[in-house]
């Protein structure tokens, strides 16, 4: 478990570490793309006291990317700056007694290692404590960072209604996919991809025009940013929209590529491109970043050498039988806190709501997919009972997706809503607001952290709850333990690998009510988790006095 | 991987008068394949000719290399049940360690810890057995969790009845 918590932290650590490469490289002139984040910028800036005033918008950002590289990679031990500034003093009062406050990400992954090296830590107590260092680091700059950092690179995105789905797949044009997680050569892909001259270039083929779409979080980080990226599918569904036979090019960088597209993607003649030096693929054509990043300066002429492949790729795969399922929706995406203050006018109206019954609870559900439960089902069972009952979803990654394509993201849902959140949500407020990529579970907490600050309260003490019903991946380890750190609950249809230990499954699942003031809720049945879920926030409820809900 | 040692091996595979059209385990190219005389492999073919190609690659080490589609070729999972079995039978047990190391002080103090009634690292190396095959060949994995996987010719998915179907 420590060692997977510790993989965990290195995936998203290092989805965070790339961005804030190119965040540094972009404010130093070494990379040549648009920092669009100002407003975020800024107002990060004042929190980790940060001079800004008076000082330009690069200055401040090659200052922001240092501090959180430094949260990143500190060998001595020291302040985690990201926690003192972010993080609510109660929960920090938590964590420095517990003793889990972190030095840095590489040292707590390095550490976790080491002590489950032979001979080493023989005491499960203090490797799940290590377990727990992870899990903040993880949160606060593998989550926390990374998405600060994308949104001051690459701006925010705001809400907009994305077509999603398998039959938005458009013949005759050059459909290019991104996979995977990193944003920077992605946003360039698009963006010279949408330009008049590429246009042209496909024309001149025989193409009515480039599209993209977007597999896992990859699609959805630039769906919130770029208007021509069309929601397909998470990770596990990869194969099935390869097998369309419809893509021309499929540009993969690293987290939840399995290497099985391959085959698929050998099978239609499609050209797969790998673009991290982190994420190979044997069969598939190397366009990237070098180890050191030493061709960061040549982002465009990689984004346009991938464009190239794919016009090729398309003259190439003229003839390929094409199989597109009919169905298509669409989905409203891009909320975030920034967007929720916007709608309401502030977090109150929310915290009035969830006070007054019109609202039972908010839920962030999330996560991966699995093949021990029925693909995607946990996830829009649970969802499907929880917004009849009152409850706001936030979502975001690989569990989105099923929430997207299945019309729970679209205003059309409310009528699947208990009359009082219908009467909250009004006539264009789906029921579930989708807050992005999976680092965005920042946002989601965002979210968590502006109600319950309006209300004075705790977030242990909130209607709130996590649930990744279909997780399967290390880094989804380190994102329930990332909110139950916070004090709020994860349910969840998949175990965790500790059958095999009465100690470790109780303490994982139970004995952290006492230290963190969360637990761990697992049963394979969605129902099941559902009926947990709203038993345990309408404890909460009565707890702090709210109306009943029923 | 340096490029030069992938393509390096791209080798010829039309295997003497049998031209088939199947595709095993063109998967997963970055595990290194042994094509060592004497290999044989059991998948389950579409098709029933004998399989068992004389002419083995003339390397003797593990060389990654890569395939164009559908070209037929025989490798996969090699025969590590037989060579872990092999290899096991050399691993001593207890009774051969008080036998034969060479530090008398050693030899007794095992006797000396088993007369105490004290577990040493002896009685539990044997205690462990049989081992893992899958781990021992270093063919199991447990870092996700909708694992453990473990790659055996059954795992493997063949995709030439799709690549037959579009071809």
């Amino acid at each position: 478990m420590t060692r997977a918590a510790a993989g965990g932290l290195t995936q998203h650590g290092a989805h965070a570490r790339e961005i804030l490469i190119s965040l540094k490289a972009a404010a130093n002139d070494q990379l040549d793309i648009p920092i669009l984040g100002e407003e975020k910028i800024r107002t990060v800036c004042k929190a980790f006291n940060i001079p800004e005033e008076g000082r330009s918008l690069k200055e401040v950002a090659n200052d922001l990317a240092d501090v959180l590289l430094e949260d990143l990679s500190r060998a001595l031990p020291g302040e985690y700056k990201t926690i003192t500034a972010l993080a609510p003093a109660e929960r920090r009062e938590v964590w420095k007694n517990l003793d889990i406050l972190p030095i840095s990400a590489y040292n707590e992954a390095f550490d976790a290692y080491h002590r489950t090296c032979v001979g080493t830590d023989g005491d499960w107590e203090s490797n799940m404590k290590q377990f727990l260092r992870c899990g903040l680091a993880f949160t606060f700059t593998g989550v926390v960072a990374a998405d600060i950092a994308t949104d001051a690179l690459f701006g925010q995105g705001g809400r907009r209604t994305s077509k999603v789905n398998i039959g938005a797949l458009k013949k005759g044009y050059v459909n290019i996919a991104v996979h995977g997680h990193l944003p920077t050569l992605v946003s360039q892909i698009c963006t010279i991809g949408a330009s008049e001259e590429y246009l042209e270039k496909a024309k001149a083929i025989g193409a009515k025009g480039i599209q993209f779409y977007g597999i896992c979080c990859s699609g959805l980080s630039s769906m919130y940013r770029y208007e021509n990226v069309i929601p397909l599918c998470n990770a596990i569904g990869a194969e099935l929209v390869l097998g369309t036979g419809a893509l021309d090019c499929w540009v993969a960088d690293v987290q939840d590529v399995y290497p099985a597209i391959m085959d698929v993607a050998r099978c239609f003649n499609t050209k797969v491109i790998t673009t991290s030096d982190a994420a190979r693929l044997p069969g598939a054509e190397h366009i990237g970043y070098d180890h050191h990043h030493t061709n960061l300066s040549e982002t465009k002429a990689l984004a346009r050498k991938i464009l190239d492949r794919a016009l090729e790729a398309h003259e190439l795969r003229k003839g390929m039988p094409v199989f597109i399922p009919p169905y298509e929706i669409t989905a409203e995406v891009g909320f975030s806190p920034e967007s929720t203050v916007k709608h309401y006018g502030s977090f109150k109206p929310l915290a009035e709501a969830l006070k007054s019954g019109k609202v039972r609870g908010i839920v962030n559900v999330v996560g991966c997919s699995n093949p021990r439960v029925i693909y995607e089902k946990a996830t829009v069972d649970i969802v499907d009972t929880l917004i009849k009952n009152g409850c706001i979803i936030l979502t975001n990654g690989c569990a989105s997706f099923p929430l997207m394509k299945l019309g729970y993201c679209n205003t059309d849902a409310i009528k699947k809503c208990s009359p009082a959140l219908q009467e909250f949500l009004g006539d264009d407020q789906p029921p579930v607001w989708h807050v992005g990529e999976c680092v965005d579970n920042a946002r989601s907490s965002g979210i968590f952290a502006g109600i319950a600050g309006e209300l004075g309260l705790n977030l242990p003490q909130m209607p709130f709850a996590m649930s990744s019903p279909e997780w399967s991946n290390e880094k989804g380890i380190d994102a329930s333990l990332g909110f139950r750190l916070m004090g709020i609950n994860s349910y969840h249809c998949v175990e965790p690998p500790t059958q095999g230990s009465d100690a470790v499954t109780k303490w994982l699942k139970e004995d952290t009510k006492d230290i963190l003031g969360s637990v761990m809720y697992v049963n394979t049945d969605p129902a099941k988790v559902a009926e947990k879920i709203l038993a345990d926030i309408d404890a909460k409820r009565a707890a702090l006095g709210w109306a009943e809900v029923k | 991987m340096n490029k030069d040692v992938e393509n390096k091996n791209t080798h010829d595979h039309s295997h003497g008068e049998h031209h088939h059209h199947h595709d095993h385990d063109h998967h997963h190219h970055d595990h290194d394949h042994c094509h060592c005389g004497g290999h044989h492999h059991d998948h389950d073919h579409h098709h029933d000719h004998d399989h068992s190609h004389g002419k083995a690659l003339p390397t003797d080490k593990w060389v990654p290399h890569t395939h164009e589609p559908g070209v037929p070729h025989e490798h996969g999972v090699n025969d590590y049940m037989k060579a872990v079995a092999e290899y096991r039978k050399t691993w001593p047990t207890k009774q051969d360690v008080i036998e034969q190391t060479p530090d008398p002080a050693v030899r007794e103090m095992i006797l000396r810890m088993e007369q105490i009634g004290c577990d040493t690292v002896f009685d539990r190396f044997d205690k462990q057995q049989p081992q893992c095959t899958f781990g021992i060949a270093g063919v199991c994995c447990r870092v996700c969790f909708m694992g453990p996987c473990k790659i055996t010719p059954k795992s493997l998915v063949v995709s030439a009845v799709l690549m037959l179907t579009l071809s």
